[in-house]
């Protein structure tokens, strides 16, 4: 990412060069890191937040969650070395961003069997209304793309939507970069065949 | 090029469209695509639309944070140092289900607006549970907390608990109950899953014991080969249709023919534990996978392992062993009443030969004569015998009729019904678990079973009980020290955290065990070890006679044994029975989780609660009606007649709610034929007695004693007591020419017992078939509370299956 290389640029110039700098040397280039960290962190919230939330909620199927999740995420960038995370930067948004979506989700599942099962004494407030806010568009091949399974769906998405190599979906998703090509081809396959039958 | 090499699962078109092809596949590709329009067609196809799904799926909504969470992560990334956590920002508090996600604190807050706490908190029931258990407040935020946890670890019995807890504490609340259900469901499901997947592993054990039976001969004498002794190396030998000998890649690999078919490959002269690792460490030698031949394996001949190009002789003192060992004495035979007009045994409660015949049957195999044992077969099923009168631990009843397998002898009946118990009126219990946790227990049907099994048996406990678990392998160790029964969450903890590795040294466990059980003796209740195992003791003390020794030295100090063998191959049958015979002690074979209820939960409390211990019982035949009798089974439990009398002998215990069923077989007088007997005594009063033509009553027989048929006389201890304190007296009338119409129970009986014998191959089986057990017992099922009558006709018509015994 070019904004990390510049944070590393800068910091190596303050280091190299001491006695440029007054005084409490040490306090300042925390403070030079700090704004830096923000900036850094304004920069990728830019590129990667609504691509993020986009990914999130598909998987925890509630707006509310995936902010939750995505939040947590670029806390957990904030604490990590930017330096290593140069050139992955993305996969591993992704990758955090859906370990933690898929936690949530499974408790969310686990909770709602809980509960369904009362539901006569405790009237859901949530369901239909938040279930439809997820297909607001109405594109025909969008509505197709439901229908498949959930694995080609979300492979497909980080091909098309987030345009990943299929080292990066294998990556994120922890499945086999052949498992991903098949997935991918499978998904493909069956959505023309829908489009076809639609027509 | 002729025969297109693409079709509609060749998912490289998709991977070319997408530029993922490269270097040769993508030119080998690109010619494939410019032979075959077909091909350029579906490429055309599959380009619009990706390019539609781009623009489609471009166009999607992307939501952004709320502001306040920008706010905050700003904040978070300005901080100093980037560590701790930040408070996350809900965004959705409210719905009022979700409180089981939310934290504590929110929760907690919450819950004063959504109700939970309106109903007035009933304290914790058992002091020693909010004392012992660090639950600090046991608020129900908390504990949902807390159950989330443990839900999300897939420890759901402890989760179980939990709610049970939360319900305790809002009984009306309809989400407690849902979690308590959630979290029984779940964890029964797991239970079975793990069952499932127990009994897949075994089958496909079993499948390769097939091809195993073919070139292994096992005699009667010897349990067929079992299937857990693949388990090592199944996997690989599976996957490669079990004959495989080469390496994955197919070179390189002159391995071995025919290693030892299992996984106790055995290193002659070291110790016993080293043979799982046998084949492992040898693969790792070698540096190639090693796979196990079924053909030409041999009992004690040992295995030629050849590796490398040059065939190099790697080892050649693997051996194949066998792990499951039987000892059986000889059958009683027929005595006669002038040469032994006692017959004397100790009763036996044990039920562990039939649930291990019912696994060899089940499998498909005829059981080895020597692991029938006819009385346990007997034993396994419950008559309907009259509860005992007063105080009596137990009742007794003793009656005849003809006999089914040899219509001219008469079939005598003993049984004992001990008192039952009022589970909620039983005494206090003082159970140590003494687990073997070697690396034999990993199997599926072994430790895992166990820990379920002790998960049904905890939850009959409360805080009047205590239990503590030992466990042994390698170094013996209490893993959770005596503990109420009532602090079930740590019960629960200790049980899911134990894990099978290791070796085994089942005598510096025994001596912990006891110990354990001892420090918390309690002289109201009842003082028990439970050892489960699969019987292979194999560190310190070693010998049978070693142990025998030890856990007789133990027995002396009033707590009772029950030992319970797991799972399956290297089950030492004998060994188990032994050292529970020696140690008051009670011997049960569990197989599967059915069972495992049957023996740990529904008779929790007639195994463990002992209502008379040393029982014996000593029979006095007529020589007047009786020609000659045999007692059927007890073979091992047999006394000498003055042992009746002496009571430092020991004998068995029956537990609340036990039946006791004894069965002879009787040959009437006249009817015992004359060249079985030995010669006529010439001395003393009873000389004239063993003359077979011998008809005159003997001269102090009284009247009415004469057409006796036989005396029972039962002599027991309270169980706490050093002296016997009664005995009893039953008279059974001679049924000569009488019409008796044999009670169903008594058929039952009968149809185990020659079920047993015929599964032996006893020379006693007389003229009865497997058929005939089938019909007499079909006739006699009723009733059938538990299911196990009918479960035993299936056995039965699965033995008819399968080849007639041979001649032993």
């Amino acid at each position: 990412m070019s904004s990390s290389a510049i944070t590393r640029a800068t910091m190596h110039e303050s280091l190299v060069e001491p006695t440029h700098v007054p005084a409490k040397t040490s306090e300042v280039i925390m403070e030079t890191d700090r704004a830096e960290t923000v900036a850094w962190l304004q920069a990728i919230l830019k590129e990667y937040e609504g691509p993020l939330l986009r990914y999130a909620q598909r998987i925890t199927k509630d707006l509310d969650l995936a902010r939750d999740v995505v939040q947590e995420t670029f806390l957990r960038v904030c604490r990590q070395d930017r330096a290593a995370l140069d050139g992955h930067l993305a996969r591993w948004l992704f990758r955090v961003c859906r370990n933690r979506a898929l936690d949530v989700q499974r408790k969310e599942q686990r909770m709602s069997v809980a509960t369904d099962l009362d539901l006569h004494t405790l009237p859901s407030s949530t369901g239909p209304t938040e279930q439809l806010e997820l297909r607001e568009t109405n594109s025909r091949l969008l509505l197709l793309l439901e229908r498949l399974p959930s694995t080609q769906q979300e492979v497909i998405r980080l091909k098309f939507q987030n345009d990943m190599k299929y080292r990066e979906i294998a990556e994120i998703t922890g499945q086999s970069v052949s498992n991903v090509g098949f997935l991918l081809h499978t998904g493909l396959k069956r959505l023309r065949d829908m489009m076809k039958h639609d027509n | 090029m002729t025969t297109p090499a693409f079709n509609s699962t060749d998912d490289r078109l998709t991977a070319y469209a997408l530029g993922e092809l490269e270097g040769d596949p993508r030119l080998a590709f690109e010619i494939e695509l410019a032979n075959f329009p077909a091909l350029q067609l579906e490429l055309a196809e599959l380009q619009s639309l990706t390019g539609l799904l781009r623009s489609e799926l471009a166009g999607e909504v992307q939501p952004a944070l709320t502001p306040a969470q920008h706010q905050s992560l700003v904040a978070q990334a300005s901080k100093p140092t980037a560590v701790s956590v930040a408070p996350m920002i809900a965004t959705r508090p409210t719905r009022d289900q979700s409180w089981v996600l939310l934290g504590p604190g929110i929760a907690a807050g919450l819950a004063i607006g959504v109700g939970f706490l309106c109903y007035p908190a009933p304290r914790i029931q058992t002091a020693s549970l909010s004392d012992t258990y660090s639950y600090s407040v046991n608020q129900p935020a908390d504990l949902v907390e807390e159950f989330n946890d443990l839900y999300k670890q897939q420890r759901f019995s402890e989760a179980e608990i939990i709610a049970k807890k939360v319900k305790e504490l809002n009984p009306k609340d309809g989400t407690a109950e849902a979690l308590f259900w959630k979290a029984r469901f779940a964890r029964r499901k797991s239970s079975n899953d793990k069952l499932q997947l127990g009994k897949e592993d075994s089958f496909w054990a079993q499948l390769d014991d097939v091809e195993q039976s073919v070139v292994v001969s096992t005699g009667d004498n010897k349990p067929m080969p079992s299937g857990d002794n693949w388990k090592d190396t199944s996997g690989e030998t599976k996957s490669n249709n079990g004959l495989t000998l080469t390496d994955s890649n197919g070179n390189g690999a002159r391995l071995p023919v025919g290693l030892s078919r299992n996984s106790n490959a055995l290193f002659e002269d070291e110790s016993r534990d080293k043979r799982y690792f046998g084949l492992p460490q040898l693969a790792t030698t070698a540096g190639q996978r090693i796979l196990v031949e079924a053909k030409g394996l041999e009992l004690g001949k040992p295995i030629e392992v050849y590796t490398g190009p040059s065939g190099d002789l790697l080892e050649s003192r693997l051996h194949f062993v066998e792990s499951e060992t039987y000892e059986a004495p000889p059958e009683n035979a027929f005595l006669t009443p002038s040469q032994q007009p006692l017959s004397t045994f100790s009763i036996d409660v044990d039920s562990a030969s039939y649930s291990n015949v019912r696994r060899f049957l089940t499998q498909g195999q005829r059981p080895p004569a020597d692991a029938v044992r006819v009385e346990e077969m007997v034993n396994y099923f419950s008559y309907n015998y009259p509860q005992p009168k007063g105080d009596e631990p137990f009742s007794v009843t003793a009656d005849a009729a003809p006999c089914p397998w040899q219509p001219k002898n008469y079939l005598a009946r003993i049984g004992l019904q001990a008192r039952t118990i009022d589970k909620a009126k039983r005494p206090p219990t003082n159970l140590v678990f003494l687990l073997d946790v070697s690396g034999s227990m990993q199997a599926a049907n072994k430790l895992p079973l166990v820990k379920q099994a002790m998960t049904m048996l905890c939850e009959e406990l409360n805080e009047r009980d205590r239990i503590a678990i030992v466990t042994y392998a390698g170094d013996a160790g209490v893993k959770l020290a005596s503990t109420p029964g009532s602090d079930q969450v740590r019960i629960m903890q200790s049980i899911e955290a134990l894990q099978a590795g290791g070796s085994t040294n089942g005598a510096a466990g025994i001596n912990l065990a006891y110990e354990e059980a001892l420090r918390h003796f309690n002289g109201e209740g009842e003082n028990r070890v439970i050892l489960c195992t699969d019987g292979d003791f194999n560190v310190g003390v070693s010998s049978d006679d070693q142990l025998v020794e030890l856990i007789q030295q133990q027995a002396k100090t009033k707590v009772f044994l029950s030992i319970f063998g797991f799972g399956m191959g290297n089950l030492k049958d004998a060994k188990l029975e032994k050292l529970a015979d020696k140690g008051n002690g009670h011997y049960g074979y569990i197989d599967d989780l059915k069972e495992a209820r049957r023996v740990f939960n529904e008779e929790l409390v007639g195994t463990l609660y002992t209502v008379a211990k040393d029982v014996k019982i000593q029979v006095e035949f007529n020589p007047l009606t009786v020609g000659a009798y045999r007692l059927i089974g007890y073979e091992n439990r047999t006394l000498a007649a003055k042992d009746f009398n002496d009571d430092t002998k020991d004998a068995g215990e029956i537990g609340a709610g036990h039946t006791v069923t004894a069965l002879y077989e009787i040959a009437p007088k006249g009817q015992w034929p004359i060249t079985q007997q030995v010669d006529p005594l010439k001395y003393g009063a009873n000389a004239k007695e063993a003359a077979p033509v011998e008809t005159a009553p003997k001269q102090n027989l009284s009247p009415e004693s004469a057409d006796d048929l036989f005396t029972v006389k039962l002599r027991y201890k309270q169980p706490t007591a050093d002296v016997s304190v009664k005995t009893i007296d039953f008279v059974v009338d001679d049924i000569v020419g009488k019409k008796i119409t044999p009670s169903p129970d008594l058929v039952w009986a009968a149809s185990v017992a020659s079920f047993g014998m015929q599964l032996r191959n006893s020379q006693f089986k007389g003229n009865w078939t497997m058929n005939d057990v089938y019909e007499a017992a079909q006739g006699a099922k009723e009733p059938d509370a538990n299911g196990r009558r009918r479960e035993f006709l299936d056995l039965v018509q699965a033995a008819k299956r399968l080849a007639p015994a041979t001649k032993q």
